[in-house]
């Protein structure tokens, strides 16, 4: 109980102190508003552009479930082409396959081929396949619920025998050609009502596409001025080593332990204080999405806090001389953001730059944020990106209180 | 109330500390005098548990302070050389703050504050950011900030450092009154003056050993120091010299004579004879026995900043 209040008053304490720091209050709040307008802007027109997974789909059959399919796949938003343009690349091609609709009908097995492409984006493969059979099973349910229907009312050619089931809606076809025209008509009006099923894959929600605007430039700011807060107040640090501050704290009877998480929480709180804000100006102001996981936002942006807090007290533990540091502060939260992929999309940068950005924390941030308010996703899809980034966070507060002695 | 034992401790090639051993009895002022470098600071490092010694040990009201570390800390109070404070707050909120850290709380940490607010002198002022005191003041604050838990012990490294004389016998004042209330105190300067007005008893230190230890009587009865008289006149050596006999003479020459006398009966015996030969004095002026001569004897050098 004791330990736990000493560590909030020094929690307490430096957060007081940051917020008194000169000209923080602007770099904390104003200056994160300034960089999203203007990166946003600047990014809209580049990549503005919608790019949607695209699927080639090559039919080679005349009926009419493959038509419902195709007709189903095009308001997915996928874009579905006949056949690729010279210099276009497809994620998968969907090959359906000669006398589809007759040998579904005629209950034979089927083989749909749906070709990976080289090179093609995991998550947007992923999201691909998961639409292709949501639009299966909104075309293959309601052939099920007629065939039921016809063996309900003893359609001839088609009936159970014994515990097996003769004929199929082709053969009834056989006997009754109006039967088949029956059936694309039942289908069409199936197809139309709300299914009773319906497929979520894991990967669902909204395809992978560039995030552009200030869709790109809020999370971007956020993770850079959120860094820049943290190393700023990090370096505090130095100074209070460099005045023999710290060792005052060690001539009192608080452990190494509390002040430094002590310490570390502070900072968190300002991180805090300026995450909910840039977010609530990126809502409201710029009106970007948010995504729908609150609960993916909270424990990703904690974690975050967490991690940039530590690394802020390691970067403070690292110096002695505060000149020094807020030199190399800022050279280091422009290398991390511009590595991280706060300053332009990942996606639009080479393959080996894309591998570096996850070295730094900052990149795994970027990842995890825009997983949640870009595409859409959730809790398990962010578990990666959070691990990480505590596990960042963890090796630096180890590391911070190495280097951090009450002697020095 | 502190006891410390055969203290040894290197920083890689410099021995900073070689078998220092001192004991301070409850609610002394125990003097610790030493040139730059001596090893003083070090010592209170040990003595606060910030640093680990080499080997001996450090007991501080029967806790070995390697074992005891927190305990001990909870009645400890130090001072430290430099002004360690934060600048930005003011002196209200820096003894809030590091009241805190002793978990006082409350109604009793503002009691405390006003309490050692008022000790030092600095109630009108509580209010300013430290920032804009003046070189005292911020002594006299990195005091209080060592007195806000009440501490049983207190462990002042040099709370003079660089400021002027007035604000010294301020400083000194403070600690006079601030000790009588049972304080155990080991005061390290490199003020002599400080250290003869202050303290019950002195260790001198130089090169991290302790040279002398004792009362003031004591330790310059071990030096076998004296009082320093300068006699200057119209007068030649060949008129005084028969009047001397048995006087230590350290400098001899026509007008000017200074000598080294023991006691108070010999100094009045001599200036006597001077007086009734007739022998025609201009000024005559007497230098008390002091810790100067001693360490001075003791190390062979001056004690200078
Ligand atoms: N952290 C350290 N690393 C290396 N050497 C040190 C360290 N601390 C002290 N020393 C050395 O130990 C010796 C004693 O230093 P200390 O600070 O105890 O002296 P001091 O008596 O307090 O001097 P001052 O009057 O200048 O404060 C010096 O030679 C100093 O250079
Ligand atoms: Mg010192």
């Amino acid at each position: 109980m004791a330990t736990l209040r000493v560590i909030f008053h020094i929690a307490a304490n430096d957060f007081r102190l940051t917020l008194k720091a000169r000209g923080i209050i602007a770099w904390i709040f104003a200056m994160p508003l300034v960089f999203m307008l203007v990166f946003g802007l600047a990014m809209k027109g580049s990549s503005g552009t919608d790019r949607k997974a695209r699927l080639t789909v090559d039919n080679r059959d005349a009926g009419f479930i493959s038509r419902s399919l195709i007709e189903e796949l095009r308001a997915e938003p996928l874009d579905v082409v006949d056949s690729l343009k010279a210099g276009e690349s497809a994620i998968r091609t969907l090959v359906i396959p000669e006398g589809f609709t007759e040998d579904v009908l005629a209950r034979r097995k089927v083989a749909l081929e749906l070709q990976k492409e080289s090179g093609a984006d995991v998550e947007a493969s992923a999201a691909v396949n998961a639409a292709v059979f949501r639009c299966l099973l909104r075309v293959v349910s309601p052939l099920i619920e007629m065939e039921a229907g016809m063996l309900e009312r003893g359609t001839k050619g088609f009936a159970f025998k014994g515990d097996s089931l003769a004929g199929s809606p082709f053969e009834a076809s056989l006997a009754d050609p109006r039967l088949l025209g029956q059936i694309e008509a039942g289908l069409d009006s199936l197809r139309a009502e709300p299914s009773l099923v319906t497929l979520r894959s894991t990967a669902a929600g909204a395809l992978r596409k560039v995030p552009s605007g200030f869709q790109s430039s809020v999370p971007g700011s956020l993770v850079m001025f959120v860094l820049m807060t943290m190393v700023f107040s990090g370096a505090a640090i130095t100074v209070e080593r460099s005045t023999g501050v710290l060792r005052r704290y060690a001539y009192s009877p608080a452990g190494k332990g509390s002040i430094i998480v002590g310490k570390l929480l502070g900072r968190m709180l300002i991180a805090f204080v300026q995450i909910v804000f840039l977010l609530l100006v990126g809502k409201y102001l710029f009106r970007i999405s948010l995504g729908s996981s609150t609960g993916a936002l909270v424990v990703l942006m904690f974690v975050f806090a967490f991690c940039t807090g530590a690394f802020g007290i390691l970067f403070g533990s690292l110096f002695r001389n505060p000149e020094q540091v807020s030199a190399i502060s800022i050279i280091a939260t422009l290398a991390m953001s511009a590595l991280g992929g706060c300053w332009w999309p990942i996606e639009l940068v080479p393959r080996a730059f894309k591998t570096i950005a996850f070295v730094f924390p900052t990149g795994w941030a970027m990842d995890g944020i825009h997983k949640i308010i870009s595409f859409g996703y959730g809790m398990g899809a962010i578990a990666p990106d959070a691990a990480v980034l505590a596990g960042f966070g963890a090796a630096f507060v180890l590391l911070a209180s190495w280097r951090l002695r009450p002697t020095d | 109330m502190i006891e410390v034992r055969g203290l040894a401790k290197s920083f890689g090639d410099v021995q900073a500390l070689s078998g220092v051993d001192f004991a301070v009895g409850e609610g002394e002022i125990f003097g610790f005098l030493g040139p730059n470098g001596a090893g003083k600071t070090t010592t209170i490092s040990i003595i606060a548990g910030l640093l680990g010694a080499d080997s001996g040990t450090v007991r501080v009201n029967g806790m070995d302070i390697a074992k005891d570390g927190t305990r001990v800390r909870q009645i400890l109070g130090v001072v430290p050389q430099d002004i360690a404070l934060y600048e930005e707050l003011t002196a209200r909120e820096n003894l809030h703050f590091w009241g805190g850290l002793y978990g006082l709380a409350g109604k009793k940490l503002r009691g405390e504050t006003d309490r050692v607010l008022e000790i030092v002198g600095l109630s009108d002022r509580a209010d300013d950011p430290v920032r804009e005191y003046s070189g005292g003041m911020k002594r006299r604050l990195n005091l209080s900030a060592g007195l806000i838990h009440g501490p049983k012990v207190i462990l002042l490294d040099e709370p003079t450092l660089g400021i002027d004389p007035q604000a010294r016998l301020n400083i000194l004042d403070i600690i006079r009154n601030g000790v009588s209330g049972g304080m155990t105190a080991v005061y390290t300067t490199h003020y002599l003056e400080e250290a003869e007005k202050l303290c019950s008893r002195i260790a001198i230190i130089d090169h991290g050993k302790i040279l002398a230890q004792g009362t003031l009587a004591e330790l310059v009865m071990l030096a076998g120091e004296g009082s320093v008289v300068t006699v200057t006149g119209a007068f030649s050596s060949a008129q005084v010299s028969p009047l001397l006999k048995g006087i230590t003479v350290e400098h001899f020459g026509d007008g000017s004579l200074r000598m080294m006398i023991p006691g108070r009966s010999e100094l009045s015996g001599a200036l006597g004879r001077l007086f009734s030969a007739g022998i025609p004095i201009e000024d005559v002026s007497i230098r008390e026995p002091s810790l100067e001569g001693v360490f001075m004897k003791l190390t062979g050098r001056e004690l200078r900043d």
